[in-house]
């Protein structure tokens, strides 16, 4: 005779930020997640799966399973928190914040070595605390790269000897300018439709400086005034999918402090990693008193650069690009924003330009943030499988939206000495309007 | 059983990376998708995943060997716990068998090994103009060989028939450890039919490595028709009425108010929130008989007091309405942490009564009952929401399901109609069966597996044996001989 | 007591259980047995059975006698069972488009009832006043139409049989869709009675059409007919019977067309009928000599005569052979066969079930000699084949259900358990089970 169970006491999780036991029970393990998740498409395992996942997360709430068995954290690493399990569950189960939190028990409860405190206080407070830090940081990694010291430090060897070969080939190329959040303001071209304030981020001012100014003139060509307001600062991101949630409400308050004017009509980021993050302040702060509100405000205002384009309509037509082109869809984008028809109908809004779609589109290409670093092997088996899906169709260019994707697919496409660029949407866009020709009127033309 | 020994043995099978040893790690086998209540937790002693038909073989004879239990696992969707190792032993999960063989498109025919995903299967045929016809809610995940043991149904089971009708042949590990090809691409493979005594055996007969499917030519026109109603009699009524018009829609589908919600703030599949319940209607066929249809359609549903009346024009809204009703199910995780899935059916025209009798149930045991179902053949789904951690609830669905299936059996219904009677509803195989049908049953089993490794304690009640009934049978020749037995 | 008191005890016994018959009339390649009896309840014939098993009694359940060509030559053949006192329709419900039937219901008493309310079982056999429902699953034999409607097999729902330990079991039930417990019907389908004897059959029915007509199209050539054929097989048309004839086949079904001859039949609503007979007729016309189409009773009458020239009926000096190969391949099978006879006297006649992917191929000659060669020669062709009827003394030193198939083991298994003595058609049915 089965009867009723006492209510589960919480045994594995404890402290702050415990995976709240009434997501991970809304699992009705239905299975629906497997075929989707990237870690479980490759290794075929069940614990690879969301739905083993949230079962490893229930065994340890239920004290069936300790919290540092090496297992429970292995998964938790290996997952890339792409979230394609969140877009296809038809019970909801919000995966994304548990991981996340079982992420941030293990930062907690786990003895960490000397090495990872370091790595996460250079990386976290260090690097990504401060923006200003994290530009000095990468006009040294600029020089690095163009001093022709990292030609002799290949030639040497010496980076295989401090195991960093791998960090080195994902670099990002430095960009010769950043984008600064200084205050500049670009106003509207033609009729004014409204006002928006671009998200700078860390890397997409740094190595994609141009993805920002293409982004500033595409806004500004479809009449949008551009405000680059001061004072904000790294999204979070990283803080929170590495377990590291404190800092990332910290960074979460300043961008709230910064970015919430009421005089803007939109917070616009065009990094899907950061405009996932963005969204989900609301659930971040959702303890914090002074900001919870404010957070929900906020949020509701934040939009991917791609989404607002689409859902405002362009004002402008763009020009002819007679290009092939296909397209990656970034996880953060597709499956954390549901965001994937308006990619589509931004690019078959220009004339003469091709989209052929590649196999498993949305599935994940292994970048995930810092995962790359992290988990190389998944990573590289990732990107393997969505590079031959890609160079399947024949496209000239890979299109995609989120820099993590872009660096995975370009060091990618390096090692395998393709010639294929990688580009932003958005880049895609602006260089279609600088085919339009200038003089000609405005065209209305609804999108999305 | 010597663990250790057969670890070792498993290992030189299937190699370091197709065995799980480790307890914790065997975790995430012990459940399937049934809810866990009711199935309750059985971790393995070992899970395999085989590669090749081959290594299958292999396992089987070890297990035989070692006489250890051996249940075949396909992605775990099942919703009757059949793919659980009760009685542990080796778990095969078949999962990386996924490669399609062939498709024969001259032909119409696929082989495909067990672990392809359904819906794979026929996105990979279509563009060759034909699909693989039973589509169960779980088609995304779920396994062609997951389908085969369970005989799997879905929406367009209505008008194509159930995975049994769509299978030409197997190839099987035996629990002997033989592997025999059974059918093939014609009909009528002499002797007895053991494709069809193998689909819906729940893996209890052996385990498939290979599947030759029939693949159906895609319509030439299809229309998906979206009506609304009051409630859920209106609506049992038009089903009637489209039945009994002669019309075979391609599928049939009902959904209430409850269920409507839940897959609405899923999927925003826009359904009409405000209504009763729906019916989703697919036609197809040539194009001028769908056309036909479709009006007749509307206008029985317009007869039998239908709110509103959609015809989806775009494939992405027709995709949409689908999508909605395939995730039916998992979408109750929004409603209440625990479903136990009523998967009955019931003679068509008792469908009326048959869900007056759910509502009223529903009222008496104070529980949330959702339903969602294949009308069109009369396989109801009644989906009673709980609560396991709110006391006393477990016994009321417990009392609440029982009620429903006693009557859908009075009624001339049966247990399941398309998800199995695995390890959920095999104590109520007695409602349908007498100890002599199951006896039957039983030598069939026996004939396949004297040794009852295969997949043990499933489908038939638990401890049942047919000693008893020989011991009853002989008392019975007894009488007839006007002896008296001591 | 001698055995062969033990065994006239038990007959004396069973005698009294049903009506007795003249054996004369139960003859099984050129057997007769000692004792007809006829019960006229399930409860009887459990006894009969019961009886017949303890005497080890070999025992043919008997139906409309009109397949009994199909089986090995009985090992022995003490006592037949004739179903045909269990012929109720247990329970029609029209609405539900289900019925229960006896086994010795014929296939006439049910298609009228079933007619009245303009359902069916979509099977065509001129015989259809003999032959009975459960000797039709028995033999599993079911006609073209298979194609558009699935075979018999696949509108099973549930059964009921009698073992030989007298236990009477059911499998199924009476609804459209269900997976509780075994698939015992399949189990009996086309088993030829040697796991049990078939007491009732439940069918989901099909709404009968209300129109149909079949294209009728002739070509010179098998290949070009051939073509056409599997042209509209290929397409989305949706005829329910696709089949090929050759000259002679036609003229057995009234057919006077000469080459090959290609008939379609479309089935459904007036409107939509006459347009798919149209499509069809424009597929298959660039080749043909002629293409026409006959409409209601006519295309009736027609398929009706498809199924008697499919069956299992004694033919005299003739044999009929069943060869499963894929649907592509057929025509090449027809020419293979016509090669096969080479050498023999042989008068031969082909069907080839494009829809479904079988072969009936029917030779005649005078010496048996012949007829056994013939069929020693086409048992290797296609996939497998099955000598459907012949006259006895071909049938010596043969398999008539032809090469071994893999699964022999477990149908042995299955007889093994369900019939020990081996008292239900011994030696009849395949691997001389």
């Amino acid at each position: 005779m089965v009867v009723a169970e006492e209510r589960a006491v919480l045994h594995g999780f404890k402290g702050h930020d415990v995976p709240e036991f009434d997501v991970i029970r809304s699992c009705v393990h239905c299975g629906f997640c497997l075929p989707v998740c990237p870690t479980y498409r490759v290794t075929g395992r069940e614990r690879s799966s969301p739905r083993g996942r949230i079962w490893l997360m229930k065994s340890i709430a239920e004290g069936r399973l300790d919290l540092l068995d090496p297992l429970f954290e292995d998964e938790m690493t290996l997952c890339l928190n792409c979230r394609a399990c969140e877009a296809v569950c038809p019970s909801g189960v919000r995966y994304g914040e548990i991981l996340e939190a079982s992420r941030a028990q293990l930062v907690q409860h786990r003895p960490q070595t000397a090495k990872e405190r370091l790595f996460r206080f250079l990386g976290f407070q260090v690097l990504l605390g401060d923006m200003r830090r994290f530009r000095a940081a990468n006009r040294l990694l600029r020089l690095y790269q163009r001093s022709g010291l990292r030609a002799l430090a290949r030639r040497s060897g010496i980076l295989r000897l401090l195991g960093m070969e791998h960090a080195d080939r994902l670099m990002p190329e430095i960009s010769d300018r950043f984008v600064v959040a200084d205050g500049s303001f670009y106003p509207a071209l033609g009729e004014r439709r409204g006002r928006v304030a671009l998200f700078v981020g860390c890397v997409m001012g740094t190595s994609y400086a141009h993805v920002h100014e293409a982004t500033v003139r595409v806004l500004t060509r479809n009449g949008f005034d551009v405000a680059l307001i001061p004072g904000q600062g790294c999204c979070g991101a990283l803080h929170v999918h590495g377990g590291d949630p404190e800092s990332g409400r910290r960074q979460a308050r300043r961008n709230i402090d910064a970015l919430g004017s009421p005089y803007i009509d939109a917070v616009i980021v065009n990094a899907a990693g950061c405009g996932a993050m963005l969204k989900e302040y609301p659930h971040l702060l959702r303890d914090d008193h002074d900001y919870a509100e404010r957070a929900r405000a906020f949020s509701a205002k934040v939009r991917d650069a791609i989404e607002f384009l689409a859902e405002r309509g362009l004002s402008a037509q763009p020009g002819p690009l007679p290009m092939t082109v296909t397209y990656q869809e970034p996880c953060h984008l597709a499956h954390a924003q549901r965001i994937t028809r308006q990619p589509r109908a931004l690019l078959e809004a220009i004339p003469e330009l091709k989209l052929v779609e590649m196999a498993e589109s949305a599935l994940c290409c292994g970048s995930a943030g810092i995962y790359n670093l992290l988990r190389p092997e998944m990573a590289s088996t990732l990107l393997d499988r969505k590079l031959n899906n890609a160079l399947a169709t024949g496209a000239e260019a890979i299109v995609s939206a989120n820099p993590g994707c872009m660096l995975q697919l370009q060091a990618g496409l390096r090692a395998r000495g393709e010639r294929i660029p990688v580009l932003h949407l958005i880049e895609v866009l602006d260089r279609a309007y600088a085919a339009a020709p200038a003089t000609r009127p405005a065209e209305a033309l609804a999108a999305g | 059983m010597d663990r250790q020994a057969l670890q070792e043995r498993l290992l030189r099978i299937v190699g370091p990376d197709g065995i799980i040893d480790d307890p914790d790690e065997l975790l995430v086998y012990e459940y399937d998708a049934s809810d866990e209540v009711f199935a309750g937790h059985h971790r393995p002693d070992i899970t395999v995943l085989p590669r090749t038909a081959d290594q299958v073989q292999e396992i089987v004879k070890l297990a035989n060997e070692f006489g250890v239990p051996v249940t075949p696992r396909g992605a775990g969707t099942g919703l009757a716990g059949a793919a659980l190792a009760v009685r542990g032993g080796i778990l095969v999960v078949m999962t990386r068998m996924n490669r399609v063989l062939e498709i024969n498109e001259r032909d119409g025919y696929a082989i495909v090994e067990p672990g392809v995903i359904n819906l794979e299967l026929s996105q990979l045929t279509q563009p060759r103009g034909y699909f693989f016809a039973p589509d169960p809610s779980s088609q995304r995940a779920c396994t062609i060989g997951g389908n085969v043991a369970n005989n799997s149904g879905g929406p367009h089971c209505l008008k194509y028939g159930v995975t049994s009708n769509h299978i030409l042949g197997l190839e099987v590990v035996l629990p002997n450890g033989e592997r025999i090809w059974t059918g093939g691409p014609a009909p009528e493979s002499p002797g007895i039919d053991l494709t069809g005594v193998l689909v819906g055996s729940e893996g209890t007969l052996g385990i498939v490595t290979k599947v030759m499917v029939r693949l159906t030519r895609l319509p030439e026109a299809v229309n998906v028709l979206l009506a609304a109603f009051a409630d859920l009699e209106s609506a049992s009524q038009a089903t009637s009425a489209i039945i009994a018009s002669g019309i075979l829609p391609a599928a049939l589908e009902m959904m209430d108010h409850l269920t409507i919600k839940a897959v609405e703030a899923a999927f925003h599949a826009g359904y009409p929130e405000d209504a009763g319940a729906v019916l989703l209607i697919e036609l197809d066929g040539l194009a001028e008989i769908v056309a036909e249809s479709a009006d007749r359609v509307v206008e029985l549903c317009r007869g039998c007091g239908a709110t509103e009346v959609r015809v989806a024009r775009t494939p992405r809204e027709r995709e949409l309405l689908w999508l909605g009703r395939k995730s039916a199910f998992g979408a109750m995780g929004r409603l209440a942490p625990n479903y136990y899935l009523v998967d009955t059916t019931v003679p068509r025209t008792k469908l009326p009564p048959t869900m007056r009798t759910v509502e009223e149930l529903s009222r008496e045991y104070r529980l949330r009952i959702a339903n969602v179902f294949h009308a069109g053949d009369g396989n109801l789904h009644p989906l009673v929401l709980f609560d396991r951690f709110v006391p006393g609830e477990i016994e009321r669905v417990l009392r609440c399901t029982t009620d429903i299936l006693q009557y859908c059996v009075d009624v001339g219904g049966t247990l399941s109609g398309e998800h199995g009677i695995g390890l959920e509803k095999r104590d109520y195989m007695t409602l349908i069966f007498t100890t002599e049908d199951l006896c039957a049953m039983a030598g069939l089993k026996r004939s396949f597996d004297p040794r009852e490794l295969f997949n043990p304690d499933k489908v038939f009640p638990s401890g049942f044996s047919c000693g008893e009934v020989n011991a009853i049978r002989q008392q019975a020749m007894a009488k007839r001989l006007g002896i008296e037995f001591v | 007591m001698s055995d062969r008191a033990v065994l006239q005890q038990a007959l004396d016994r069973i005698a009294t259980l049903g009506a007795r018959q003249e054996p004369a009339a139960y003859e099984v390649d050129g057997l007769t047995p000692q004792l007809v009896v006829a019960p006229d309840s399930p409860a009887a014939l459990q006894e009969i059975l019961s009886l017949a098993n303890e005497a080890g009694l070999a025992t043919v359940p008997w139906g409309g006698g009109t397949q009994m060509g199909l089986g090995n030559l009985p090992r022995a053949f003490d006592l037949a069972i004739d179903l045909r006192k269990l012929n109720a329709i247990v329970q029609y419900e029209p609405d539900d488009l289900t019925v229960a039937v006896q086994a010795g219901c014929t296939l006439g008493e049910l298609g009228a009832k079933l007619g009245a309310h303009g359902q069916m079982l979509p099977v065509d056999f001129p015989t259809a006043d003999r032959t009975t429902i459960g000797g039709l699953v028995a033999t599993g034999l079911s006609g073209p139409r298979r194609y558009g409607y699935g075979a018999l097999r696949d509108l099973l729902i549930g059964i009921t049989f009698a073992l030989p330990s007298g236990q009477l079991s059911r499998g199924g039930g009476m609804v459209v869709k269900n997976v509780s417990g075994y698939d015992m019907m399949r189990l009996h389908y086309g088993a030829l009675g040697s796991l049990g004897v078939i007491v009732q059959l439940n069918f989901k029915v099909i709404p009968k059409p209300r129109a149909e007509r079949t294209v009728v199209a002739a070509y010179r050539r098998l290949s070009d007919a051939a073509e056409a054929a599997l042209q509209v097989r290929f397409s989305q048309l949706a005829p329910t019977a696709i089949v090929l004839l050759d000259a002679l086949s036609a003229q057995g079904v009234g057919l006077e067309m000469p080459g090959w001859v290609v008939s379609l039949r479309c089935e459904g609503p007036a409107t939509a009928v006459q347009r798919q007979a149209d499509r069809i007729s424009e597929v298959v016309r660039p080749a043909a000599d002629r293409v026409e189409v006959l409409e209601g009773h006519e295309s009736e009458r027609l398929w009706t005569e498809v199924g008697g020239s499919i069956g299992a009926g004694r033919l005299g000096r003739a044999i009929r052979v069943r060869i499963g190969q894929t649907p592509s391949e057929l025509p090449r099978l027809a020419e293979e066969i016509d090669r096969a006879r080479t050498g023999l006297v042989v008068e031969l006649s082909r069907l080839l079930d494009i829809g479904s992917g079988l072969c009936y191929a029917t030779l005649a000659a005078e010496r048996d000699e012949d007829l056994q060669l013939a069929w020693q020669r086409l048992s290797g062709l296609g996939l497998h084949a099955t000598l459907l009827t012949a006259p006895p003394g071909v049938k010596v030193d043969t398999d008539v259900f032809g090469r071994q198939p893999a699964g022999l083991a477990v149908m042995r298994a299955l007889k093994e358990t369900f019939d020990p003595n081996r008292i239900l058609n011994p030696g009849r049915f395949i691997g001389r089970l």
